[in-house]
């Protein structure tokens, strides 16, 4: 049976891992390959990698990283944060990543998917998107409501019916600027183009730890035959479960709760399997 | 030691075997070469990207005879991914209605009334589309159940995971190749062996220490002498030898991690699909 995948991200600067640096042991924290290889070690099943340089130096440092990478971890990782045209889609895959994941520059231009799916395969061309609801009061759980009602602050004429979303919208620029997109259907939209896999975050729920959107997950997750990694919120294991069975997510994306070390991958996996999530432990 | 020819026919994640088999102490050696490939003292053929458009980077480079030639010769071969699906007669990948008369590359199957893309016919076989109701392509780590004896599995638990990414799979006529299967809605060709013949859907490079164990399995096996029972002989011609002699291997002794899995294989009786934990903990790691 296809196990669910928990995939731990790691936010990149200048070859540098610039947050979830608590693994004990570690001989020098900030080495992104030397906590990649941890995370491999430790049982993750694939590996994100965010850059968040700004510099222009950027890309050949990447590489590097990449290229490193690859000589050390034999699991797939995905390498992700302002990649903009084929071809440095082709130099990042060529490094030896697995995955490329683009987001503002597919918005921007979405022929850029089917460019890169065509070139490269769908395999490997995951397509990002940063949700955030557009208007909705939620009963999920408290920190949705929370964050409906300073949603609903933002947007004092929001309309909206009880138990009815109204959706959500795509922001760009690490979500700074809406795109004026609607998520289900950029989501399909680049699904046709050619993405392999929709990589979701929620801004909302992002950053709170109070679990995943997973009305929005489960919302991708049906509109799209692809897989769907669920990304935002996570604060615990019945987060991640939550993700799984409610939001019917094929894989979560984590990082303060794996960096922090408050559970290990062993952890969670364990948790998801007591649970009867199919896990690869 | 010995080199291991990595088939380079224009798209395939090449660096990643290549990596992974220099992790476990073995050269790998990327060609798109006839000469080097018949050289090598075992041979890979990776793959990822389309069917027909990997099928005719193999046949501008005159690759495709020298595979058989290479498979014929009782070298190792294995076949990674599309690799595995480019062993067999047809595939399902890039398929259109269309007339009959088409050239080399394609044909009609009578059947349909579609014209297929060709594959390297070494294997009789389709390759199949995942039906629906699942998301297609499968991305992620899956079991793969054992079969039948397979030296490449030499000291890797029955049931464990591999990491997957296909939207197509392979239907051996032969059911007798199959050495390992997963499930993934249908149950399906996870793994291949017939005597020097490897091929696996998964991708060894990219799944942890199981993968690698398998590649080291391979290395070994390229740096064995041929195989007995294929001994000095030079195959005939082609399938029919390779059809006799694994008609003839009949109850041959096991070699390597062989033995360990028939034990497994026979623990595991009846056992339901579920009890892989034990066969896990069994496993000899």
């Amino acid at each position: 049976m296809l196990a669910k995948r928990i995939i731990p991200c790691l936010d990149v600067k200048d070859g540098r891992v610039v947050k979830g640096t608590n693994f004990v042991g570690l001989r020098d924290a900030g080495d992104p390959v030397e906590l990649a290889a941890r995370y491999d070690e430790a049982g993750a099943d694939e590996l994100v990698f965010l850059d968040i340089t700004a510099s222009v130096e950027r890309r050949g440092t990447l590489l590097d990283l990449v290229a490193h990478t690859a000589e050390e971890v034999f699991i797939p990782f995905t390498v992700g944060g302002g990649i903009g045209s084929v071809e440095e889609i082709r130099e990042i895959l060529k490094a030896g990543a697995d995955k490329v994941s683009i987001n503002s520059a597919a918005v921007r231009r979405p022929e850029l998917i089917r460019e890169a799916a065509r070139q490269f395969g769908s395999q490997c061309v995951v397509v990002a998107i940063d949700a955030r609801r557009k208007k909705a009061p939620r009963q999920d759980g408290p920190g949705q409501q929370r964050r409906s009602l300073e949603q609903d602050t933002e947007d004092p004429g929001a309309e909206h019916t009880p138990g009815q979303a109204a959706g959500w919208e795509v922001y760009i620029n690490g979500g700074l600027t809406p795109a004026g997109l609607d998520v289900l259907d950029w989501a399909r939209r680049a699904v046709e183009l050619g993405a392999g896999e929709i990589l979701l975050t929620s801004m909302d729920a992002d950053g709170t730890r109070g679990g995943y959107d997973n009305e929005l997950n489960r919302a991708v997750s049906e509109a799209v035959g692809v897989p769907v990694i669920a990304s935002g919120g996570a604060g615990g294991p019945q987060d991640l479960a939550d993700a799984f069975t409610i939001g019917q997510a094929d894989a979560v994306l984590a990082a303060s709760i794996f960096h922090y070390r408050e559970y290990t991958i062993r952890d969670v996996k364990e948790y998801l399997r007591e649970q009867g999530i199919p896990v690869r432990i | 030691m010995g080199v291991i020819a990595i088939i380079d026919y224009g798209a395939g994640n090449l660096r990643s075997v290549e990596k992974a088999l220099a992790r476990v102490g073995s050269r790998g050696l990327v060609t798109s070469r006839p000469e080097e490939i018949l050289a090598a003292d075992a041979v890979i053929l990776p793959g990822v990207g389309a069917f027909a458009a990997c099928m005719a980077g193999l046949r501008e480079r005159g690759l495709a005879p020298v595979i058989s030639d290479v498979i014929r010769s009782g070298r190792p071969f294995l076949g990674i991914c599309l690799g595995l699906q480019l062993l067999f007669t047809e595939s399902e990948e890039g398929a259109q209605p269309g007339e009959k008369g088409a050239g080399p590359e394609i044909w009609l199957s009578e059947r349909s009334g579609m014209v297929f893309p060709k594959g390297l016919g070494i294997l009789p076989g389709r390759v199949a589309r995942f039906p629906a109701g699942r998301k297609v392509p499968q991305i992620g780590w899956n079991q793969v159940a054992l079969r039948k004896p397979d030296p490449l599995f030499d000291g890797i638990p029955d049931r464990s995971f591999f990491y997957f990414v296909h939207s197509y799979y392979a239907i051996p006529e032969d059911p007798g190749v199959l050495s390992g299967a997963s499930d993934y809605g249908v149950e399906f060709a996870a793994a291949i062996h017939r005597d020097n013949l490897f091929a696996v859907q998964f991708h060894p490079e990219k799944s942890g220490k199981h993968g690698l164990r398998l590649l080291e399995n391979f290395a070994r096996l390229a740096r064995h002498e041929p195989r007995e029972g294929q001994g000095g002989a030079p195959a005939k011609d082609g399938q029919g030898a390779l059809h006799e002699s694994r008609e003839g291997r009949g109850g041959a002794p096991a070699r390597d991690g062989q033995g360990a899995l028939h034990e497994s294989r026979e623990g595991r009786g009846g056992a339901p699909a579920k009890d892989g934990q034990g066969a896990l903990k069994a496993g000899g790691r």
